[in-house]
């Protein structure tokens, strides 16, 4: 047995050897996408919640192809299996890439160029404000599903009890965290997440700033523009004064809702379904408003929304883009997204609205029609906003910085500042060309 | 030795070393050369980059950088620091509890075992949970604890981070190492410890003057895979990385690695500083290896 | 770089070990034989071991109590008291539910990858580290530091060439992609190399080698059964590595069916906050709880192994 095995083991090593040598420059080689059938398999990996449904939906009403759905976790851990898979040539012919991760991949070649394929949809059914994430340097790389306007949260309860007015504008929104936390000692006002800095760029973006743009063949990176050190300047000054908390916006985010400390924080249009399921006995107490603006006049941007794309290698682009089409743009698709009735999601494509809409009951918002608040938000959306191409690396800057922001070792204009230097760094290495501004 | 002899046992060697080491070459030195190969490479793009990227032959280039990089060096100045409180404490206290299990006078020896040995058994996504809850100002029932009791400590601060990662390290391998110098303790002859007694030594003089020098081999394996764990350390600085102040993406040498393979898809860079990474090791467990074999003679 | 640090141990364990025919050893006395000191005495060595248990096991009442509570219990209460109803039947039975089932399939494919890997990886490793040990060969210690050396390399960026290679090879998102690497086990060589210093006196083997018998024959049925209590540690060490690992079978799979317990729940937990679906969280922690338990059942089974593994010693 001890001997049966050896033999077989060690051949194995040795053709594990032999291909150790072999495959020496392991260089990027993605077959080039075929021809436009649609027909075949074609591999799906999502770790969006109803992807399952989604895949299913799909199968019933396109009997000629087959989707295969593979569920993957999310996070930089995903993102860094896809661009390995693409590398090894096992990546699959369909997968979710969120939004600020999708100029990093097209500008690693991760991705299959869906300009033809895809482009003439992108263009005919979603706004500017979905469509500029996805069109890069002239060409479609995704196919946005949801976007993800900014709304804002809060305990209509607390608030009628200690008589304090919904802010619409930032500086009324300063006030509001000063009543809450006079209030109530334990509560506060809002949250300024230690391991998230999707919120930041996103009120960088409501405000006019633009961290990213691309001229001719060069990238320009402001990400402490103007506007942006604004917010920065805003919400650092917050946390100092502690009328905000920082925290993880994992469960200690969720723990401090839970326990009442948290009465209103700034979030996106999927938030109403992730909130509600998460601290469901808060039931008829929290209501949605739209997330304040500088100078009182409708302005948002985005925390959050996904795309889908082709990875490079795909040997089924036609069927994929078939089956990507179908996803973010077909009512019954939108619907199999819904299906389980728990999502709040924001459809990118205008014309689905009704569909998620009517999926989603308020019952827990006491029946508000949170839908109108989004299409206003996203309606407001700023114009001109991309994301960079190496945000892993423009995030991570972030991040080591964030929790220091409340202690005072550093500012959060400061934090901005290390951020586009990391991130020029990145980009030098990677030998894209960074522009001076 | 006579020559058949020899032979026979180099042939038994040989079939009995055959699986481990095939294995070995397959799913350690392998990925280990190619990973070196792959360090002398970089991922280069053009413009905006959206033409594609190609693989640039670069030599050491990415062994220069990872050696410039400052955050690469000051990992390793975390390492000592954590190393000075982490291996005395922790091979300290597995020597004592595998002592005491040992010593003939605890109850419920079973019992104890496995309590101390779970904390290496839970996954390592639980474990952060825990601490994080733990360490967290506002919902840590220890903080709050401690604070009623006068005392207020901030786990998560600057001056606090390394010793609540060893903590964690501590709290995760006391038993593991516990385990081993426990099953080397078993193989003390039972005659060299009736004779001890004969000669009057007390419990503790035993287990100081006859058992621990024996388990000395067990408990020196255990000190060098300790350093050369230490050296790699990741998990547990990560599990508060996002929670606390003091813990950078690149805190630790191996947490540079991972930012670069993980984060930033520069495989070259994470290979070329993995490869350090096993040189520093290599140099320090030689030094750790010359300096016990010193110390065991008289 | 020559490392054979601690291989020879002391000299006396060799010299005194009963090798034949010796009587059952005694049993250790149940008392020490001068009148003990307060912290030596049973009560005080009970109260140590009870000191450091507390260290050990309270933070993992939180896994116990939060497995037994509700969504809303998990965050709203103290995570080292009870909540206000006990729901751990619920939180079982959505556990085995949730996504058809695939929690029950995700503890079978531990079991396998665990299980056997671990039992073929302390095969391989007692087989070697006794050939380190007791067997005279060229090239030896070379061969042994190159062991070491293996070790030294952070494993978890080596997870990015050895999927490389197993893409080359086809292995990629097959079960062999994450059972074959959990057949190495270098420090249980170590291991095994030291135990059988310890467990295995050169006297059975000079006594085994008289009779006659050929050496392969001598491992197979003298020296084995006598590193009984290493092997098993070795078995334990290495079931609970691969039992908790990560970042391989993240790279190497993508069917959710052939996923090990420790990459499915963080499927469910990374996702369930930020993509807002919580029930996934609760799931990942009462699923954590389940996936210590058979840690613990192998735990004990082993824990017979290691008390008769003293008499071991004495076995002819």
């Amino acid at each position: 047995m001890l001997r049966r095995t050896t033999a077989a083991l060690a051949g194995s090593v040795t053709a594990l050897a032999l291909l150790a040598t072999a495959c020496g420059g392991g260089a990027d080689q993605g077959a080039s996408s075929t021809a436009a059938k649609k027909t075949g398999e074609v591999t799906f990996w999502s770790f969006v919640k109803g992807s399952d449904k989604v895949a299913e939906a799909f199968n019933r009403s396109h009997p000629d192809i087959e989707v295969t759905f593979e569920t993957v976790p999310s996070g930089q851990e995903y993102y860094s299996k896809l661009t390995n898979a693409v590398k090894a040539g096992t990546a699959p012919d369909v997968a979710v890439v969120e939004f600020p991760h999708l100029p990093e991949f097209a500008a690693q070649g991760k991705v299959e160029d869906l300009t033809g394929l895809l482009g003439p949809v992108v263009r005919e059914r979603f706004p500017d404000a979905a469509r500029q994430l996805v069109d890069l340097g002239g060409r479609t790389w995704g196919v946005p599903r949801d976007a993800a306007p900014l709304m804002m949260m809060y305990r209509k309860d607390f608030f009628t009890r200690h008589k304090i007015d919904v802010p619409t504008t930032w500086d009324a929104y300063r006030n509001m965290t000063e009543q809450v936390k006079k209030a109530d000692p334990a509560a506060r006002g809002g949250v300024l997440y230690t391991d998230n800095p999707g919120l930041l760029s996103a009120l960088s973006w409501q405000a006019g700033g633009r961290w990213f743009s691309t001229e001719k063949d060069s990238w320009k990176v402001t990400v402490d523009d103007g506007p942006s050190k604004k917010v920065a300047a805003y919400w650092g000054d917050l946390a100092r004064k502690d009328l905000v908390r920082s925290l993880s916006q994992l469960d200690p985010f969720w723990t401090s809702v839970q326990k009442n400390r948290t009465v209103a924080y700034v979030c996106a249009s999927w938030c109403a379904g992730a909130h509600q399921a998460t601290v469901p006995d808060q039931k008829g107490k929290w209501a949605v408003a739209p997330v304040p603006t500088w100078d009182g006049k409708p302005a948002s941007g985005m925390y959050g929304g996904s795309s889908f794309v082709i990875p490079k290698g795909s040997d089924n682009s036609g069927a994929a883009a078939e089956f990507i089409k179908w996803i973010t743009t077909d009512p019954e698709g939108m619907k199999a997204w819904v299906s389980s009735g728990t999502s709040s999601m924001f459809p990118a494509d205008p014309k689905l609205v009704p569909v998620t809409k009517a999926a989603f009951t308020t019952d827990y918002y006491g029946g508000q029609d949170i839908y109108t608040l989004m299409a206003q938000s996203y309606n407001a959306i700023r114009p001109g906003w991309t994301w960079g191409p190496v945000m892993g690396a423009t995030n991570t800057a972030i991040v080591d910085q964030l929790p220091k922001v409340a202690d005072g070792s550093v500012t959060l204009p400061g934090v901005l500042a290390i951020a586009e230097k990391a991130t020029i760094t990145q980009m030098e290495q990677r030998g894209l060309k960074v522009a001076t501004p | 030795m006579a020559s058949p002899s020899a032979r026979g046992q180099r042939g038994t060697a040989a079939l009995l070393l055959t699986p481990f080491l095939g294995l070995f070459a397959a799913v350690t030195l392998a990925p280990l050369f190619y990973a070196a190969w792959l360090s002398l490479f970089t991922t280069r793009t053009s413009g905006l980059g959206f033409g594609g990227t190609e693989n640039v032959f670069t030599g050491l280039g990415n062994y220069a950088r990872a050696l410039s990089d400052g955050a690469f060096r000051d990992g390793f100045l975390v390492i000592a620091v954590y190393c000075a409180v982490y291996i005395p404490l922790m091979i300290g206290g597995a020597l004592v509890l595998a002592l005491l299990l040992d010593s003939g006078l605890a109850k419920a020896r079973s019992f104890f075992q496995l309590a101390l040995f779970l904390p290496h058994a839970v996954p390592g996504l639980i474990a952060a949970l825990i601490w994080v809850y733990l360490y967290t100002p506002g919902l840590s029932p220890v903080i709050d604890l401690l604070a009623s009791g006068g005392i207020d400590v901030n786990f998560l601060s600057v001056d606090n981070a390394v010793f609540s990662a060893a903590n964690i390290a501590v709290w995760e391998w006391t038993g593991y190492n516990m385990v081993i110098f426990y099953a080397a303790l078993q193989a003390v002859p039972r005659e060299t410890l009736d004779a001890a007694k004969v000669d009057g030594a007390g419990a503790v003089r035993t287990a100081l003057s006859i058992k621990v020098p024996m388990i000395r081999p067990a408990v020196a394996l255990a000190v060098l895979f300790t350093v050369i764990g230490s050296i790699q350390l990741f998990t547990e600085p990560k599990v508060i990385y996002n929670a606390s102040s003091a813990i950078g993406s690149s805190f630790t040498p191996n947490m540079y690695v991972q930012t670069a393979a993980f984060q930033n898809n520069d495989f070259g860079l994470a290979a070329a500083a993995s490869l350090l990474i096993a040189l520093f090791a290599a140099v320090l467990s030689f030094a750790v290896t010359r300096i016990s074999r010193r110390g065991s003679k008289p | 770089m020559t490392t054979s640090p601690t291989l020879h141990p002391a000299a006396p364990a060799r010299e005194t070990t009963p090798v034949t025919g010796a009587a059952p050893r005694p049993r250790r006395p149940r008392r020490a034989p001068e009148p003990p000191t307060a912290l030596l005495s049973k009560a005080g060595v009970t109260a140590l071991l009870g000191l450091a248990t507390l260290y050990t096991l309270l933070p993992l009442t939180w896994l116990l109590l939060s497995s037994t509570k509700s969504r809303e219990d998990l965050f709203g209460t103290n995570g080292f008291a009870l909540g206000d109803e006990t729901h751990l039947a619920d939180n079982l039975g959505h556990l085995f539910e949730a996504d058809g089932g695939v929690y029950a399939r995700w503890l079978i494919n531990t079991v396998l990858y665990a299980g056997v890997g671990a039992l073929l990886a302390a095969v391989f490793s007692v087989a070697a580290g006794y050939a380190f040990d007791k067997l005279s060969f060229p090239g030896k210690e070379r061969l042994f530091s190159l062991v070491l050396l293996g070790v030294m390399v952070p494993g978890t960026a080596m997870a990015i060439p050895l999927y490389l290679l197993a893409a080359e090879a086809g292995l990629v998102n097959t079960f062999w992609g994450v059972f074959i690497p959990g057949l190495v086990f270098p420090f249980g060589v170590y291991l095994a190399r030291v135990f059988s210093a310890s467990y295995v006196p050169d006297e059975v083997l000079e006594a085994a080698r008289m009779d006659g018998a050929g050496e392969f024959r001598t491992f197979c049925r003298i020296a084995f059964p006598m590193v009984a209590p290493g092997f098993v540690t070795i078995f334990l060490f290495q079931f609970t590595q691969i039992w908790n690992s990560f970042f391989l079978p993240l790279v190497m799979l993508s069917d959710q069916d052939l996923y090990p317990v420790n990459l499915g729940l963080y499927v469910w937990y990374s996702s369930a906050l930020t993509q807002g679906h919580p029930e996934d969280y609760l799931l990942a922690v009462v699923g954590s709880l389940v996936a210590v338990a058979p840690l613990i059942a192998v735990f004990l089974m082993l824990q017979r192994f290691w008390k008769s593994g003293m008499t071991a010693g004495a076995v002819k």
